[in-house]
């Protein structure tokens, strides 16, 4: 493992809470400037995993270093590099959007007041900004726990489910803030997530944790590169098979006649190859139709077992 | 510090806790005001006169007909005892214990105040200083600053010192303005007597001494502010404890109304001596009132109550900087 | 918002501030309380208090239980009465009082009440002076009910006289006008068997209180043995010894007819 450059990287770690081991063993890193995703469903340790990087709660093992600092022994050198939003984006509902952000920029003798109002408009909030933040909606909300954590000047951005509760229009617009801060800043960025799709979109690596084990860690194009089934329109059926069982790529093949399809699993990046393959040999082809890779999917394919809670 | 202190003082100004306790005060203390005036007009009505000699005289004549009944227990009889000597002294030394005046009732608000409802006041302030940023989750934001626990912690304990003070302080001046309307805004340099001691049955009164009553009034809520710090530091050990406001808040509110109630049977129950509660009547030390439960004095009720303080000050800031935020 | 900002940094400041004005109360308060300055700067002082004015009545009780009205379910006693139909008749003035009895006063409590200069002050002041004294000191001399021990009797007798005459005196001395209007005794025990010892016993005392009163101007003897001679149980109330609310009325109209006689006396 490559410690040097890595802006965060997580050793063994652990937490046992009562006597469950909710985080077991995990280990990953994060270079400067990658989008990282953390993929499981609920309850996989994910939060437990997230409130440990960012101090909140004590691990039983492992160790944690952000930018290079430990964050159990040297916590505030470490958690300086750190802006984080955990869970929903709480402020206090009682005071102005700027209100806050004045309240954690004094908390920090190093944050210059003239921060706050570049990070204002970095999350394009400046409309809104002296009204109180009960009156805000969840997407401003989100906005302005960006704007907290972007304070500091943080090497890390740390977001947890930060899709959660928003519409398609503030999914759509926090993907590009998060975009935009990895590639002008150069910040890091780790996200969790249990949503694939999500993830996809947006992140450079995932690592995926399930029952508090990482799974797999592995650069996202590799991800969604493993094979899923397609579905080919085609005629002759007859024909089709044969191409189909003549490649090498093809895992599982599945005849359907009476609807006139072939279902096959395979690679996705080798679809267009397939389909002039079958062309050349004079094959019809109606329709082609990859299905949508899900979480479960992968869960199946690395674990072999089929029930995800 | 100084800046986590002023965010502190804000959230407090802000949430208008203040402004609660500044309501509660401006609807209670007319009502008090009026409720003496009251009895002050019946009082003048039984006596048959206004004049406080006459009044004062009545009330010795009425505690030693009290004295003479057989239904009295005796530890009350002893009190009776002394609080005529105390009155009769009043009355040698041509000193009214109540003169009219709205500082009088400044004095009066902070010796009956001073076990039930100026502790309320604070639990009020305290209960909620910590609880409040885990129900809101503002302690996630609060925690993964670059600022270690115990400062965050701190800060907090400071600004709710500062706060009790203040509510104290604006106790004193509604007080004063509310009741002078009826009892006239006169009374500050009015002669009060300090320094009753006793013995057995007998009051002492070798260190009688008078002061004005400005001064009487500055050092009776001088202690007042005392309890109401030790109170404070318990609430706010209970409001690290428990991650829920309504629930701290009801601990400390069953906490202070037992401790009342035990309080009066303290002196059958030795062991209660060494609670918290027992002790929140600081101002009759000043005031020379005896108490029932033997063995108290100023220096071991101070005592009692700084070791309570002291601990929950350990436990809270012990809790704080070790737990896991996990909700 | 600048109206704000301006309001939290007042309020803090006054926190300050407050913090350190009740700190220093503090300080001070246990510095009064643990060393308390040891010369007494107090002296008695002689006050002038200001006078009742003469148009208004003013009633001092003095005495025992019967003063203080003990008995009366509805508390008034006779001095309630008296005061309630006094003011009845003179709506335009104010009749005050201060009642000073003590419940189980003796006589010799009585004289050691009248050293204080208070009750001296108020004695003073007073327009009528009703007494009740002499039951306890007579009580005190059977052992248990209707027993009288005889001997013991006439020792406490001789010692009432004395102070009774002490009481009187010291009255006067304070206040040489107010009518003074001493109850003689009665006998709670009249329908017992004993009857006739303990009316005999209590006939002498009234004998004596008769006759030391008419040493002094203006002190008026009310009788009321009569009043409970022949029905004591109709005007006593449960405790059998002291009157019930008939019998502290039946009181109240013999003083009210005699005050009345007084204050006639001094219009013309």
């Amino acid at each position: 493992m490559k410690q040097g450059n890595a802006v965060l990287s997580v050793d063994k770690l652990s937490k046992t809470i009562g006597k469950r081991k909710v985080v077991d063993n995990v280990s990953f890193h994060i270079d400067q400037g990658e989008i990282f995703g953390f993929l499981g469903p609920n309850g996989a340790g994910k939060t437990t995993t997230i409130r440990m990087l960012v101090g909140l709660i004590r691990p039983t093992s492992g160790q944690i270093r952000i930018g290079g600092y430990d964050l159990q022994s040297q916590y505030l050198q470490a958690i300086r590099q750190v802006g984080c939003i955990v869970e929903n984006p709480e402020c206090y509902p009682y005071l102005t959007g700027r209100e806050n952000l004045e309240l954690f920029t004094r908390m920090v003798d190093t944050i210059p007041t003239e921060r706050i109002d570049e990070v204002i408009e970095f999350v394009e909030l400046d409309q809104r900004i002296d009204d109180p933040v009960k009156t805000y909606s969840l997407g401003m909300k989100q906005r302005l726990g960006i704007a907290q954590a972007l304070l500091g000047n943080p090497q890390l951005l740390i977001l947890d489910e930060p899709t959660n509760g928003l519409d398609p229009a503030g999914i759509r617009e926090l993907r590009s803030f998060i975009r935009k801060l990895a590639d002008e800043k150069g910040i890091s960025v780790f996200i969790s997530s249990h949503i694939l799709h999500e993830i996809q979109l947006l992140c450079d690596r995932v690592a995926i944790i399930h029952e508090g084990r990482v799974l797999t860690t592995e650069r996202v194009k590799q991800l969604v590169n493993r094979p899923t089934f397609v579905e080919w329109h085609l005629d002759p059926i007859e024909k089709g098979k044969d191409v189909f069982e003549q490649l090498s790529y093809i895992s599982h093949l599945d005849i359907q006649a009476d609807q006139g399809k072939v279902l096959v699993q395979m690679p996705p990046d080798k679809i267009a190859a397939t389909n002039q393959h079958l062309v050349e040999n004079q094959i019809q082809i109606m329709r082609i139709h990859p299905h949508q890779m899900t979480l479960e999917d992968i869960f199946l394919q690395i674990t072999g077992s089929d029930t995800i809670v | 510090m100084s800046n986590l202190i002023y965010n502190e003082m804000i959230k407090m100004i802000r949430k208008k806790r203040l402004l609660v306790i500044t309501l509660i005060l401006i609807v209670l203390i007319p009502i008090f005001t009026y409720a003496q005036y009251k009895m002050l007009q019946n009082t003048i009505k039984n006596v048959g006169s206004s004049n406080w000699r006459t009044i004062l005289q009545q009330q010795i004549v009425d505690q030693q007909n009290r004295l003479a009944s057989s239904r009295v227990p005796e530890e009350y009889k002893h009190l009776i005892k002394l609080n005529i000597q105390q009155r009769q002294y009043y009355l040698d030394h041509n000193i009214n214990p109540n003169a009219p005046g709205a500082p009088t009732f400044v004095r009066g608000f902070v010796e009956q105040g001073i076990s039930l409802f100026l502790p309320l006041l604070v639990i009020i302030l305290a209960a909620d200083i910590v609880s409040s940023e885990h129900s809101l989750g503002t302690i996630k934001l609060l925690l993964t600053r670059p600022v270690p626990r115990w400062k965050i912690l701190l800060s907090k304990y400071i600004a709710l010192l500062l706060n009790i003070s203040f509510v104290m302080i604006l106790t004193i001046l509604l007080c004063y303005l509310i009741s002078g309307i009826i009892f006239g805004y006169k009374g500050w340099t009015f002669p009060v007597i300090s320094g009753f001691q006793s013995k057995g049955e007998e009051l002492i009164t070798d260190y009688v001494h008078v002061l004005p009553q400005w001064k009487y009034i500055l050092m009776a809520y001088g202690l007042a502010w005392f309890i109401c710090i030790v109170i404070g530091t318990l609430s706010f050990m209970v409001s690290v404890l428990m991650k829920n406001t309504a629930s701290s808040m009801g601990v400390m509110l069953a906490a202070l109304i037992s401790g009342n109630l035990l309080e009066q049977v303290a002196h059958s129950w030795p062991a209660l001596k060494y609670s918290a509660f027992t002790h929140l009547r600081l101002t009759d030390y000043l005031a020379g009132n005896t108490s029932l439960i033997p063995g108290m004095s100023l220096p071991f009720s101070l005592t009692v109550l700084s070791a309570w303080a002291i601990v929950s000050l350990v436990i809270a800031f012990a809790t704080f900087t070790r737990q896991d935020v996990l909700t | 918002m600048h109206k704000q900002k301006w309001m939290s940094v007042m309020i803090q400041i006054t926190a300050l501030l407050s913090f350190l004005i009740l700190a220093a109360g503090f300080v001070l308060s246990i510095q009064d309380i643990l060393s308390p300055p040891t010369t007494n700067a107090l002296t008695k002082k002689e006050e002038i208090p200001p006078p009742i004015k003469k148009e208004n009545g003013f009633i001092v009780g003095l005495g025992d239980s019967l003063t203080r009205g003990i008995g009366d379910e509805k508390g008034l006693g006779y001095i309630g009465i008296v005061r309630a139909q006094l003011q009845k008749k003179t709506p335009n003035s104010t009749i005050q009082f201060t009642n000073l009895a003590i419940n189980g006063q003796t006589s010799s409590e009585l004289v050691d009440q009248l050293k204080q200069h208070h009750v001296q002050h108020l004695i003073k002041q007073a327009r009528w002076i009703p007494i009740t004294i002499g039951g306890n000191d007579l009580r005190v001399s059977a052992k248990d009910i209707q027993k009288i021990d005889l001997k013991l009797a006439e020792r406490n007798r001789i010692r009432f006289e004395k102070n009774l005459e002490q009481i009187l005196a010291t009255i006067r001395t304070h206040n040489p006008q107010a009518p003074v209007f001493l109850f003689s005794l009665y006998n709670p025990y009249g329908d017992l068997a004993d009857k006739e010892l303990t009316s005999s016993v209590v006939l002498e005392w009234n004998e004596t209180l008769q006759a030391v009163g008419q040493k002094y101007p203006n002190v008026v003897i009310v009788p009321i043995f009569d009043l409970f001679q022949l029905q004591p149980s109709k005007y006593l109330s449960s405790d059998h010894l002291h009157p019930n609310h008939e019998g502290y009325q039946r009181m109240a109209m013999r003083l009210l007819q005699v005050i009345e006689d007084t204050s006639k006396g001094r219009e013309q």
